[in-house]
């Protein structure tokens, strides 16, 4: 399947900071794809690369078949950027920003854009400066929808978003990526909201990726066991049993791609006593915190 | 697309537009009531001693006008360009990011080419109707270098504000304003009469100053 998003052996420092070195990814076309990490792994930075905003020191990122920091201008018009806090022109009112944007796309989509504003009952000569986030948040959308792209980047939607807001962003989306068959690269810190979304990930942790699976594979295969001990466990390693672990007092918790049966017979081989060992889902929210820690 | 951009700049700049083009022609009533009271209170021989032999510019009014309104255009004009990083809805465009800059830039010039012109208009009608046409013509000549001092401080406020690296924004300020300063060194008519043209060539520089930052936001000053 043809890849809308390539990134090979791509490196960034800021300086003597290096924030991560050499990523490889790619993102299909028509997928939903989410970037999940926490603050400062550098989801930041690669969301600004794939804008074409920052130049990588090391590597490559082809966005639609192109260097992702030397996009042609008719390359840019196939590509819908969502800023963090759902920048736009707030200078302009509702009707202003459309007929500025109008101008620059061949297959504007009016309809959408008007669509989204008339369900949020505000008048055309409303000013953007005077709207709610969650209002911005539905023009930024609306924009995006109607210029028709192919690639959809979408950087932390849900900032400043309340839950109608978030869910009212996230109906629009789904129904709008999967009807016109659209690729989506997301990102947002409400991780819980990406379950519904997105079809493949990455999880970033310090300077690598940590993960990369569709998401219901990563539900599937993920679990969280947990168990109590008599007295106190050595810390365990990490390894191909272990992804993480945590414990409190004498209860604990591993994290393990691993079977039921393959997790107790590893802790069995630590000489302690296992009790009351059992099982809990996950939804993609823990699974992200039991995968990557909360610290 | 230019008309677009040319939309959104007005959008930005219209009450600046606007309140400039006012405030203009105010001062240029005041220097003609000015200049008639002067005639009116005073015999025409001391009023000739007095703006001609005592190099009394009865325009000096209109000195820092022209950079004071470039000014606060280039601050309104990309100020809002740099708030949250809005430069890079500008540069995801579809359009050349050269030419948005150039455009964006040249729009802000046509507004201080206009002010210039109906300052130079205001200026021939006064002198016009008070004074002989040689005295007119050095007032215009006189008042070239403000004008140009408009053209040159709205580049380089544009390139400060433009510019994402403090250390840049230092660098224009330290080796651009000499420049403007000079240009304000006169201190009666016909002073600039024949370096008026070099300072125009070296104002022309100018011009792709904002080029400098432009090619900074847009490969990789964001962090």
């Amino acid at each position: 399947m043809e890849n809308v998003i390539e990134c090979v052996n791509l490196t960034h420092s800021y300086g003597n900071k290096l924030i991560y070195k050499d990523l490889n990814f790619s993102v299909q076309k028509g997928k939903i794809f989410g970037i999940l990490g926490k603050n400062g792994m550098g989801k930041t930075t690669t969301i600004n690369i794939l804008m074409g905003f920052l130049r990588p020191t090391g590597g490559n990122c082809y966005v639609l078949g192109e260097e992702s920091h030397n996009l042609a201008p008719k390359t840019r018009a196939k590509i819908g950027l969502l800023f963090e806090g759902h920048v736009c022109y707030e200078f302009m009112t509702v009707a202003q920003i459309e007929k500025f944007y109008s101008q620059f796309f061949p297959n504007w989509r009016k309809d959408l854009y008007f669509g989204l504003i008339d369900r949020l009952g505000v008048t055309y000569d409303h000013k953007i400066s005077n709207m709610s986030c969650g209002q911005r948040s539905q023009v930024a959308l609306g924009l995006i929808m109607a210029q028709d792209p192919e690639l959809m980047i979408l950087d932390d939607y849900s900032m400043g978003l309340d839950a109608g807001y978030r869910m009212l962003f996230i109906d629009y989306l789904i129904d709008y990526v999967r009807e016109n068959n659209k690729t989506v690269f997301m990102t947002s810190h409400i991780i819980q909201d990406l379950e519904q979304i997105i079809d493949d990930a990455i999880i970033m942790g310090r300077q690598k990726i940590i993960l990369q699976m569709p998401i219901k594979e990563f539900l599937g295969s993920f679990h969280q066991y947990h168990f109590s001990v008599d007295g106190r466990l050595p810390d365990l390693d990490f390894d191909d049993t272990v992804a993480n672990w945590e414990s409190l007092k004498n209860h604990y918790t591993v994290y393990s791609f691993k079977s039921e049966k393959d997790v107790k017979n590893y802790m069995s081989n630590k000489s302690v006593s296992i009790q009351d060992f059992h099982e809990t889902s996950m939804n993609l929210e823990h699974a992200f915190i039991g995968l990557t820690g909360k610290y | 697309m230019f008309k677009a951009i040319l939309y959104k700049e007005w959008l930005k700049i219209r009450w600046v537009v606007l309140g400039s083009i006012l405030a203009v022609l105010g001062f240029l009533v005041y220097i003609g009531l000015n200049v008639r009271q002067y005639f009116e209170m005073n015999d025409p021989i001391n009023v000739w001693i007095f703006f001609v032999q005592q190099k009394v510019l009865y325009y000096s009014i209109l000195k820092y006008i022209p950079v004071f309104i470039a000014i606060i255009l280039a601050v309104v004009q990309f100020v809002p360009e740099m708030v949250k990083k809005r430069y890079r809805l500008t540069f995801h465009l579809p359009f050349s990011e050269t030419k948005s800059l150039f455009i964006m830039s040249f729009i802000g010039m046509g507004h201080i080419l206009l002010v210039s012109v109906i300052l130079l208009l205001g200026l021939t009608i006064i002198g016009s109707i008070y004074f002989p046409v040689e005295l007119t013509a050095s007032s215009l000549v006189s008042v070239l270098p403000w004008l140009l001092a408009g053209f040159a401080s709205y580049l380089t406020t544009s390139a400060v504000v433009l510019d994402p690296s403090w250390k840049y924004r230092v660098l224009f300020v330290l080796f651009l304003t000499p420049f403007i300063q000079s240009l304000f060194l006169e201190q009666g008519y016909y002073e600039y009469k024949y370096s008026i043209v070099f300072f125009f060539l070296i104002s022309l520089l100018f011009g792709i100053i904002i080029l400098f930052p432009g090619y900074r936001l847009r490969k990789g000053s964001v962090k």
